[in-house]
């Protein structure tokens, strides 16, 4: 196409140069280094989830995280998933998309000695389909996306948004944004010992970390936190106790 | 995969049992057979000062050694960057004795093993003087000897282990000795009314401490 000269060439210049430029879709306009991208973006594929391949059904939002903590982070959110679509405003959803935006930021700040710099494709959903538990799913996911010779290549998260503002469900979404992100971790600098052996075999140390770094995370963030853990999540007088007698040597 | 599902409330124990948090962990059961609760492991690695890095580079020094044999022999296996070697004993006390705690410094609460918070077991004087005999030997809980007026008993492990180990106290000490192979602790022998030992013991296994501790009466 011909440029045009003159004065209608400046403003054909000035008008390339303001559509070209990155906007700043975030609401928070300070936050420099998030960019919302115009351009189309390819949602991940997940390949384990939910049993079988699916890929997020619509985004028309990208946030641009990079660089934090040496990872380049791509935050969406899939406004097409049902839940989205019928909060009650726009202000709702906006208000877990900064929720969402500053756990990875801090998440990531509290990782960034480990892991080193890898791709990380972390999406906000309604729900996270669980085929095994109908009704109700986790809150978060994070899988590892490999290259065809199947070396790591990214780290695909999902995060189930709070199902209201109150200050439990919040939490809850936070804690999962910190957990599912040290997966990440788990992933980058062991991929052959996460898919090795079987699920029980490795749970122990792969849950059991995630969550103890989730915790620490915790600490380092929103240190009162931890007591809302223990009476909230944790009614231990609700419990039915375990078969102690097996650790009895009755030989006497 | 964070396995919580909204909402949890106490009146939901289908999900508040499914073994998600610290506080779940169960001894009764391998450690390596515990997912989100073997966070509980992790936070006393913590608390006796491991550091996170320790912690990490083990997370990624796991290369697909995922079998129970593999991490049963870690946990007891002696090695810079294990956060893992001589600690299960410890982790044992602290859970018996509740001192697990969170990074902001709260205690994690924990199940217990008992309803109680001891179980017991009474030595009577008819005891065999000649040979030690095998006695009860609670993995991760205590448990507490009554022992009759006039009599004293030496406490002992009858094989050298590295993965069963046993603590004792006498009545009225605050201070835990760990009883080494082949040099037994005794108890104080008192003129009237009974007297106690608390003893813990630890297994790697987790659930079988058969035949593990003995008791001999000396006096």
């Amino acid at each position: 196409m011909k440029t045009p000269g003159g004065f209608w060439g400046l403003v054909h210049l000035w008008a390339t140069l303001v559509a070209s430029a990155p906007t700043t879709g975030s609401p928070a306009a300070d936050d420099s280094h998030m960019v919302r991208r115009a351009a189309p973006f390819t949602c991940p594929v997940f390949n384990d989830y939910s049993g079988s391949k699916s890929t997020c059904p619509a985004s028309d939002v990208e946030y641009d995280l990079s660089p934090l903590s040496g990872k380049t982070v791509f935050f969406y959110v899939v406004h097409s998933d049902p839940k989205l679509k019928t909060m009650a405003t726009a202000k709702t959803l906006d208000t877990r998309i900064q929720t969402v935006r500053k756990a990875i930021v801090d998440a990531l700040a509290a990782y960034s000695a480990w892991g080193g710099s890898f791709k990380i494709y972390i999406g906000l959903v309604g729900t996270i389909p669980d085929p095994e538990k109908p009704g109700r799913g986790p809150h978060g996911v994070a899988e590892a996306g490999t290259t065809v010779s199947g070396k790591f290549d990214r780290c695909n998260v999902l995060i189930a948004a709070s199902p209201d503002e109150k200050a439990d469900a919040t939490l809850r979404m936070k804690k999962a944004i910190a957990h599912e992100l040290y997966h990440c971790i788990q992933y980058v600098e062991n991929l052959a010992g996460m898919s090795k052996g079987t699920v029980v075999q490795r749970a122990w140390w792969v849950e059991g970390t995630a969550r103890f770094s989730r915790q620490l995370w915790e600490f380092f963030v929103i240190p009162s936190v931890t007591i809302l853990e223990s009476k909230d999540e944790c009614p231990v007088p609700d419990r039915i106790l375990p078969l102690y007698a097996v650790s009895l040597d009755d030989t006497d | 995969m964070d396995g919580e599902a909204y909402p949890i409330t106490p009146a939901r124990k289908a999900v508040t049992d499914m073994g998600i948090f610290p506080e779940d962990y169960n001894p009764s059961s391998s450690l390596v057979e515990q997912s989100y609760a073997a966070a509980l492991f992790f936070h006393y690695t913590r608390n006796i000062g491991k550091p996170l890095n320790a912690i990490n580079s083990w997370v990624t020094a796991k290369d697909g050694k995922n079998s129970p044999k593999d991490d049963l022999a870690d946990i007891a296996k002696a090695n810079d960057y294990l956060p893992f070697s001589g600690i299960w004993h410890g982790f044992a006390f602290a859970f018996a004795t509740k001192m697990i705690k969170y990074p902001s410094g709260d205690i994690i609460n924990h199940v217990t093993l008992t309803s109680s918070a001891l179980a017991t077991e009474s030595l009577t004087k008819d005891a065999t003087r000649k040979a030690p005999r095998t006695v009860k030997a609670f993995t991760f809980n205590i448990i507490r000897f009554t022992l009759p007026a006039n009599t004293q008993y030496k406490f002992g492990v009858p094989v050298a282990s590295t993965t069963f180990l046993c603590s004792v106290r006498r009545k009225g000490e605050t201070e835990w000795g760990l009883l080494a192979f082949d040099a037994g602790i005794y108890s104080s022998q008192v003129a009237s009314g009974t007297t106690y030992m608390e003893t813990l013991c630890s297994c790697a296994s987790a659930n079988d401490c058969s035949g593990s501790l003995t008791v001999k009466r000396t006096t």
